[in-house]
């Protein structure tokens, strides 16, 4: 099992063994990096390995070694990951990075398939202009002539829907493993 | 910059660490709350008639309410300290030790109020000063839970904060019992219960800014 075996290098990082470490965290990021493809649109991926590893780094004394190591390194990305959700949903539209809307492998296809089924438990009205705004990139003036809404509601909708999201995807979060 | 980058980096900064221990933490807040009790007793009286208070109900559930409060307050917070920890186990606590709190007071109120004094039972000049001496006694404590959640990675900061928040106002309430004359249920369910919720809110509101990592 592998967690067993992260655990012991984990023990030995823990008392300073740097061989054991660069042994664990290489394992670890190619763990990390499988997460957050299933997660997360593929440009940000990168990022997020890194956050999760200096986490990792500093938090390495947060981990007792009598209880397992798996649960502790998926609490840590679950919490990175959960962290750039809010960010992403902080950004503005037009800021959004183009991949969300694009990208044709395996990863992605899954990820649009988890959004679709998340947007689907939105109100429709909230739901639309997400996915007009967010995900096929139109101006909000052009998803209020879409759907009827004034621009304001435009904004206010993906703003609820938004935090809707991440409130439904904080309580899978919670769920997963 | 790649990840081998950064694991090079990562592994070169490498320390040797101590893990982390509850108990550890537990003894900290202890030592803290042990250190300002001996503060308070040197520096001012209890009320003037504790001997007679300790003779009633009143002054006990008052006593026992603020203590599980801060004893339910301590355990979400530590449960809520580790990266795998989940919300739902520190809210359990709290929520569980709120509610009896609650209904307890309830029940005595049920019993004892009687409408003609609830005027005075609810003296806001009063009770406005008590609220303000449980934050008072609940700020060392307050300190003391943040740093060791900074040590540690709370996976919710917000929900840590506000057990942080309410494990220190009921340490607060704790230390103030003995100095407040007041035993009225409906006095201390309403500025007991102001104290114990303005420390969680301030919390809440305040600390988790602090505690992202």
């Amino acid at each position: 099992m592998a967690t067993e075996v992260w655990a012991r290098l984990m023990i030995a990082a823990q008392g300073g063994d740097k061989a054991a470490y660069r042994l664990l965290l290489d394992e670890v990021q190619v763990w990390l990096a499988r997460y957050y493809r299933r997660r997360l649109p593929p440009d940000l991926v990168d990022d997020v390995v890194q956050e999760a590893l200096i986490a990792v780094h500093t938090k390495r004394h947060t981990w007792d070694p009598a209880r397992p190591f798996g649960p502790w390194l998926a609490g840590i990305a679950r919490y990175k990951w959960i962290d750039r959700l809010r960010n992403l949903k902080a950004t503005r539209a037009e800021e959004l990075p183009d991949s969300l809307s694009v990208g044709d492998h395996g990863d992605s296809i899954l990820s649009a398939t988890v959004l679709a089924d998340l947007l689907a438990t939105l109100k429709p009205a909230q739901s639309d202009v997400i996915r007009l705004v967010k995900l096929e990139g139109r101006s909000i003036e052009e998803a209020a002539a879409l759907t009827g809404q004034s621009p304001a509601l435009v904004k206010v909708n993906i703003h609820r829907g938004l935090a809707r999201l991440t409130k439904r995807v904080e309580g899978y979060a919670n769920d997963d493993e | 910059m790649s990840n081998e980058r950064i694991i090079d980096q990562l592994v070169s900064d490498l320390a040797p660490v101590r893990p982390r221990k509850a108990w550890r933490d537990a003894l900290w807040l202890g030592v803290v709350g042990l250190v300002e009790l001996v503060l308070v007793v040197a520096t001012s009286a209890p009320r003037a008639d504790l001997a007679v208070a300790m003779t009633g109900p009143m002054f006990w559930w008052k006593l026992a309410s603020c203590a599980g409060i801060a004893a339910a307050g301590a355990a979400a917070l530590f449960a809520l300290l580790t990266p795998e920890a989940r919300v739902d186990a520190g809210r359990r606590w709290m929520l569980g030790a709120a509610g009896v709190a609650a209904l307890i007071g309830v029940v005595l109120i049920g019993i004892s109020a009687l409408p003609a004094a609830v005027q005075m039972t609810l003296d806001w000049r009063e009770g406005l000063a008590c609220v303000g001496m449980v934050e008072l006694y609940a700020l060392p404590m307050l300190l003391a839970t943040l740093l060791i959640a900074r040590r540690a990675a709370p996976s919710s900061p917000r929900a840590a904060a506000f057990a942080a928040g309410l494990a220190s106002a009921g340490w607060g309430a704790l230390l103030f019992v003995w100095w407040c004359p007041h035993d009225d249920p409906l006095y201390i369910v309403v500025w007991y219960g102001l104290a114990l919720s303005v420390g969680a809110g301030v919390a809440w509101t305040v600390l988790p800014r602090f505690l992202r990592w």
